[in-house]
């Protein structure tokens, strides 16, 4: 099955060179996003050294397939079959814009600067308008019901306080200038907790605070893994099952995470886990033994690495089978985001590694840093989670899907894990093999049918115990989220998709004094493609409303600008039909299937999109690509 | 004036004219003047109850080894001691005939200046560094005098062209770094005058300069003596410049003035060994060829009320005596101009009735110290 | 030399230093681990997006090939010197570096402001008081104090403070005061936390000439008294965490230098002269004990600059210091030029008129000597 994971790859390729002769004759050279006519020009000037002649391949813009089919109605025509569509769309970044409102790609002129639409005058058809944001620390952002809103209308506003201190923002919650926040790690105390036991959401009570109030709480199971990767080209497998011996999840999330949280033994988070939380339970437990390796690899029946215990003898057992031993130590380089927490357990894993012939180094970056430096395998083992972007195992097993660990093209893929599991990564072929052939299973079975959902399922199953083999990746927890809030406001706190994730619309009801008071993190933009993190994502969602939506972050996704939809039995075309007499915010009028086709061209093909990971790499939407040649000289002037 | 040595009464007619004004009463009188210094182990006699007397126009040197309490008697008259240091009571200092030990501050501060002025040793540290010298004198002149503005100014250069200082008009404006050591002397003087006092203090104000410079500053405060009218009390460690400007001298060691005489007489006949050891190490005064002699060791801290002669461990003609008996002042000369403390006098007495002497003399003191509780 | 050549002469001096610190902090952005698009663009980005926006940043060119270092600097550096500041990348995006350090300016003008005054009106009386008295028990009480109070970090300090100042702490009335504790609204309410809108509306306009040709643009800015206390009230916590460091200084600084100044053969000189312990106080030990105080009182303005990063963080004030805390961390590198830029100038600025105050209070200074 080694051809279909290349066919996957290089169809992206040969859609975009089959595409060039078009593109190039169809357009007429007006490429709003990237300024194409450089590069085509360099290409062909004449160079007295040795040019180096590269391609790359863009977007045409104006051909994303979305395509209006009506006045409500508009079609996506997807390259491959996908039966997520519906969640997909439920994320903030496919909100519907009134059509024109800013320039930033082909035919339109803007109504307004991008930097006005994006700062000072955001408009949606959400339940709330903007109204102010002064950004940075310190700053606040606030919005007011929308009255014509075409779900049922808030009766409060909105108004948020930006901290990112944690101390600044527990400060903030204790004087009651926020009726919601959340409490840091560093200031939560597990004694004042009086939940009742259970899985799922459980709602109770928490204090008292020093100010001697004693607040509500919700703790809810989030769909989310956190995890340790190896970079497999530099991390022997005897190294990495070694860590994943000494590796105690449960003392870990009780000690270093105060039990916010669940140890995690599949990458599969509980709630989404094929068969659900009881089989996810089954299906590490009771390792009887098998090989993580050999010819014949067909799975494993439990979680081979003790689990539930700190096994230093076992670690060291498996080091001294690979070799090394008192003089011939493994020098392990730990990088790390930058978090106490997690600094805390990476000390305890050294610590324990050090008996079994690791030296461990642990360093720590921002988020940035750290992802450039893993993107180009600078690392050697990496802490990374993973939350849910649509509540289906693939979501998270694509971050296993071996090519997709590799980083070496420069198309919408890959964007897994960083474990750069390719060929020549220190893992058996055949585990590799195995899961290439368990992952392609998923993609071929696209459909809605049961014996489809039961071969994905199988192979979603297969795929964790293909980790285990491997040690590619250690899941490490599972998240909670806890929400604290005072009597002011009648809270029901959003579901396993996240706080960011749900309309306060729909979390809140009862509010007393008529503002909902709350605390964000800083956020960039309030466009809705170039919203970067869950801060602004919340924001978005409480003033834009997409095709679909989580409500209040149920993990079910259900319509919202959309009335009905149908998908083709290929699954690779929806067809849409909007509401009718949804209303934007400000002068903008009805939505209609104009203003759809244009927000998601704008996904796809505005400069400003941060947010092409939706469209391209999870939907896939089809569009045409155009391959452009230019050359590079050998070195700069 | 150019040559004044060696010094001769009668060419210096200010202190002809007050030698012969007897039973007039002196412009300062210090008796049993008593400042200490309270540290953390011990209590310092800086200077343990001296006497001595300064007539109108007269200048009255103090001379010692450093350390022996010259320079606490001119800042205790100036009333400059501060905590930790402290003036017993008993101490007395009558100043034109006030006390000046029961001034309050504010009294203090009006004397200063127009009343007692000070020369102080440093001329480099005397001039505020930051103000123009102009400044400093206008300011002494605007507090004691009342002038201010053009006056003022006009009056400052006079007074720095009174005490020789060339283009005085420029100078007035330049700060002190800009002046030269000679030069600042003389402007710290300009200062002192400016206040018009009756009395002027120099404590070692010829010490940082060099010779020629130290001639000049002398003949300086001669000339303006005799202007002015000026009482001095002329502090040094120099018997050179003691010999050319001192009418009388007090020699002080160890917190206390051990001889008081005229200066010719002083010098002609010095009867307290150490007098006489400070004399002899004076180059030049000494035979041609003689080796110079030095007075061995040091000035002892006084640490407690005398109980012996604080001089006797370095006295080469020492007694028994010398460590029990305080000595006290004897009249050492006809008439009471010349006075020694040392246990060799009265002269002609034996050394039983020469202690005895000292000893009742010493109890007398005692008691009038405790009568004014003065002792502590 | 003449003031103004002078000037000019160090004007012309501080070039080199403005393009050094420039430069390092270039070549650290620029050549450093930071990496502005995977920053912006998260976990879960797409590799075109990244390629894309890293043309837009100018790293890369259209093509794909990179933009040659010197190339990126000088492009960079024209734009600083001519006080271009270009577009954020990260903290606002695509809005103008500028209008966000202007949102920005007022709190940490206001902060540093306040942190000045506080540690100068306590700071320096303080420490005189101690010289004056030395060795008394009032000395021991306030040099002491402030040697305390210097110890004293930042970032524990403020901490503290906020802490108390939370509902539930030692000094919670503060926020509601001078309201009662139950009276809702209180306009005098403070936040401990976040930055209240009053901070820039520190002055209001009137227009005096309404009706007057031309004369009518003119706006005449009038201190809003009420805005001025409210936000005098937020923001004396977080001045006293900041100005807390310099406090200590000038009480320390402050007595020593009075010490050596009262003990000096000028006093003595002054006290001769029959001057009055104010006068001398005022006139003679002030200014020489000044000059030890100019340094510690012009570093002030360093600290600020580092300081304020810390307080604005814990107190969430919206001001430059946290700006640029966020843009280092993001990173967004024109905000991070931008600021360095700035500061580079302050800097420069504070040094030249340290000199230049040395020149008028100290005589002995020289402008000749440099140089």
């Amino acid at each position: 099955m080694t051809e279909n994971d290349k066919s996957r790859r290089t169809f992206l390729k040969a859609t975009g060179a089959a595409a060039l002769t078009a593109g190039i004759a169809g357009c007429s050279g007006d490429g709003s996003s990237e300024p194409t006519d450089a590069s085509t020009e360099t290409g062909t000037g004449t160079g007295e050294q040795t040019p180096v002649v590269k391609e790359r391949t863009e977007i045409v813009p104006g051909s994303t397939a979305v395509e209006k089919t009506g006045e409500y109605s508009f079609r996506i025509t997807l390259r491959e079959p996908f039966s997520f569509a519906v969640p997909v769309l439920a994320y903030s970044a496919f909100s519907i814009v009134p059509e024109g409102v800013v320039g930033d790609i082909q035919g339109y002129d803007g109504d307004m600067s991008y930097e006005e639409f994006s700062t000072s005058n955001p408009v949606g058809a959400g339940p709330f308008r903007f109204e102010t944001w002064e950004s940075g620390d310190g700053g606040e952002f606030a919005a007011t019901a929308f009255e014509d809103y075409h779900g049922e209308a808030a009766d409060f506003d909105l108004q948020d306080a930006i901290i990112t201190s944690p101390t600044a923002r527990f400060n903030y919650f204790l004087n009651e200038n926020a009726d919601v926040a959340g409490i840091p790690t560093e200031k939560y105390e597990p004694n004042k907790v009086d939940l009742p036991s259970g899985a799922g959401q459980r709602t109770g009570s928490y204090g008292p605070l020093q100010n001697d109030k004693t607040v509500n709480m919700a703790r809810t199971p989030t769909i989310n893994t956190f995890y340790v990767g190896f970079n497999m080209e530099k991390v022997p497998k005897a190294v990495r099952q070694a860590m994943a011996y000494v590796v105690n999840r449960e003392s870990f999330v009780e000690s270093v995470f105060k039990s916010r949280g669940a140890g995690a033994y599949n990458l599969t988070p509980t709630q989404i886990f094929p068969g659900g939380a009881s089989a996810y339970q089954e299906h590490w437990q009771g390792y009887d033994g098998g090989d993580t390796g050999g010819s014949g690899f067909d799975g494993l029946s439990g979680y081979p690495y003790s689990p539930n215990q700190n096994d230093v003898a076992a670690a060291k057992q498996v080091m001294r089978e690979a070799g090394y031993g008192p003089d011939n130590r493994f020098e392990l380089n730990w990088l790390q985001y930058e978090s106490g927490t997690w600094k805390q357990m990476a000390n305890t894993i050294r610590s324990r590694l050090e008996a079994a012939f690791i030296d461990m180094n642990i360093s720590s970056a921002a988020f940035g840093p750290l992802l450039s430096q893993s993107e180009k395998g600078q690392h050697e083992a990496l802490t990374l989670g993973w939350i849910a972007d649509y509540p289906a195992p693939q979501n998270f097993l694509q971050l296993v899907d071996p090519p997709n660990t590799v980083y070496d093209a420069e198309g919408t893929q890959p964007n897994g894990a960083r474990l750069f599991w390719s060929e020549d990564a220190m893992a058996d072929e055949n585990v590799r093999q195995f899961m290439v052939d368990q992952f392609d299973r998923i993609q071929n079975n696209p459909g809605t049918s049961e014996e489809a959902k039961q071969t994905r399922a199988d192979a979603a199953v297969k795929l964790e115990e293909g980790l285990w083999a491997s040690a590619a990746m250690i899941p490490i927890y599972h998240r909670t989220d806890d929400l604290f809030w005072y009597d002011t406001v009648d809270y029901d706190a959003p579901g396993a998709m996240g706080a960011s994730r749900s309309k306060m619309v729909n979390a809140a009801s009862g509010v007393k004094g008529g503002t909902v008071n709350g605390i964000s993190a800083t956020f960039n933009s309030l466009d809705p493609i170039a919203s970067g993190n869950t801060a602004s994502g919340g924001k978005i969602m409480d003033m834009f409303d997409a095709p679909f939506n989580y409500p209040n972050a149920a993990p079910e996704a259900e319509p919202l600008l959309v009335e009905d939809f149908e998908a083709n039995d290929e699954l690779t075309q929806y067809e849409f039909k909007l509401k009718e007499g949804v209303q934007f915010q400000g002068d903008y009028g009805e939505v209609t299937a104009d203003d759809a086709v244009y927000s998601i061209r704008r996904l796809v093909e505005s400069s400003n999109s941060t947010n092409t990971y939706f469209p391209l790499s999870v939907l896939n939407i089809d569009r045409e690509e155009r391959t452009v040649t230019y050359t590079e000289a050998p070195s700069g002037e | 004036m150019a040559s004044q040595s060696p010094p001769d009464a009668d060419a210096d007619p200010s202190a002809d004219g007050d030698m012969a004004a007897n039973g007039e009463e002196p412009l300062l009188s210090v008796s049993n003047l008593q400042t200490v210094f309270y540290t953390d182990k011990e209590t310092i006699y800086a200077v343990d109850g001296i006497d001595f007397d300064v007539k109108r126009g007269e200048t009255v040197g103090i001379v010692g080894e450093s350390g022996s309490g010259k320079s606490v008697t001119a800042r205790s008259i100036m009333g400059l001691i501060e905590s930790p240091g402290k003036m017993l009571e008993g101490s007395s200092i009558r100043f034109d005939g006030q006390e000046l030990t029961e001034f309050s501050a504010e009294e203090y501060q009006a004397i200063r200046g127009s009343g007692i002025g000070m020369v102080s040793q440093d001329p480099q540290q005397s001039l505020n560094p930051v103000y123009t010298v102009g400044n400093q004198i206008m300011e002494a002149l605007e507090v004691n005098r009342g002038m201010s503005g053009e006056p003022a100014r006009q009056e400052a250069i006079d007074l720095l062209e009174a005490v020789a200082i060339p283009d005085a008009a420029r100078r007035l404006d330049e700060y002190p770094h800009e002046f030269s050591g000679g030069m600042r002397q003389r402007a710290v003087i300009a200062m002192m005058l400016a206040c018009d006092p009756e009395f002027l203090i120099c404590d070692e104000p010829t010490t940082a300069l060099d010779v020629t410079i130290q001639a000049q500053i002398l003949e300086l405060l001669r000339d303006l003596q005799a202007e002015h009218g000026l009482s001095i009390i002329f502090i040094t460690h120099d018997m050179g410049v003691i010999a050319e400007i001192a009418d009388r001298v007090n020699v002080m060691y160890a917190g206390e003035i051990v001889e008081q005489a005229p200066v010719e007489e002083l010098f002609a006949d010095p009867k307290h060994p150490y007098t006489r050891g400070l004399l002899e190490a004076i180059p030049g005064r000494t035979e041609q060829g003689e080796q110079l002699r030095t007075i061995e060791g040091d000035v002892p801290t006084p640490n407690a009320p005398a109980e012996h002669c604080r001089f006797a461990p370095r006295c080469p003609v020492a007694f028994d005596a010398c460590e029990r008996i305080p000595p006290q002042p004897v009249t050492v000369e006809d008439g009471d101009e010349h006075t020694a403390s040392c246990l060799l006098y009265p002269e002609g007495e034996t050394e039983a009735e020469r202690a005895e002497h000292h000893r009742a003399a010493a109890g007398e003191r005692r008691r009038g110290r405790a009568e004014s509780g003065g002792e502590p | 030399m003449n003031r103004s050549i002078y000037l000019l002469k160090r004007i012309a001096l501080a070039l080199p230093v403005i393009l050094f610190g420039l430069t390092v902090t270039f070549l650290i952005l620029y050549r450093g681990p930071l990496d502005p698009a995977n920053a912006i663009l998260g976990q879960d980005a797409a590799p075109s997006d990244v390629r894309r926006l890293r043309v837009a940043l100018g790293y890369i060119n259209p093509d794909g090939s990179p933009v040659p270092l010197w190339q990126q600097y000088y492009g960079v550096m024209s734009d600083l010197l001519l006080f271009d500041f270009g577009n954020s990348w990260a903290v606002q995006r695509n809005v103008s570096v500028a209008s966000i350090i202007v949102s920005r300016m007022p709190a940490t003008l206001w902060l540093g402001f306040w942190s000045v005054m506080v540690a100068l009106v306590v700071g320096i009386p303080t420490g005189f008081f101690a010289g004056l008295r030395a060795n008394s028990l009032s000395d021991y009480v306030a040099s002491g104090g402030g040697i305390v109070w210097r110890a004293m970090p930042n970032f524990w300090l403020a901490v503290i403070l906020a802490g108390s100042l939370t509902a539930g702490g030692l000094m919670s009335w503060y926020r509601h005061f001078p309201c009662g504790p139950n009276e809702n609204p209180c306009a005098w309410r403070t936040d401990v936390v976040t930055t209240p809108s009053e901070v820039s509306n520190l002055f209001s306009t009137i227009d005096l000439f309404t009706g007057v040709p031309v004369l009518e643009m003119l706006f005449i800015p009038v201190p809003n008294g009420f805005n001025l206390l409210i936000a005098f009230k937020w923001i004396l916590p977080a001045a006293l965490v900041l100005g807390s460091a310099s406090m200590g200084n000038e009480i320390r600084i402050g007595r020593t230098a009075v010490l050596e100044s009262i003990n000096s053969k000028y006093v003595e000189t002054a006290k001769a002269k029959g001057l009055s312990p104010r006068r001398i106080i005022v006139k003679h030990v002030g200014r020489n004990a000044a000059i030890p105080l100019l340094p510690v009182i012009m570093g002030e303005f360093y600290l600020l600059i580092g300081g304020s990063v810390l307080v604005e963080k814990v107190f969430s004030i919206n001001g430059l210091g946290n700006l640029f805390f966020r843009a280092i961390i993001v990173p967004d590198i024109p905000v991070v030029m931008a600021l360095v830029f700035i500061f580079v100038l302050i800097n420069v600025f504070v040094n030249i008129t340290q000199d230049l105050l040395y020149t008028v209070i100290d005589p002995r200074v020289t402008l000749e000597d440099t140089g």
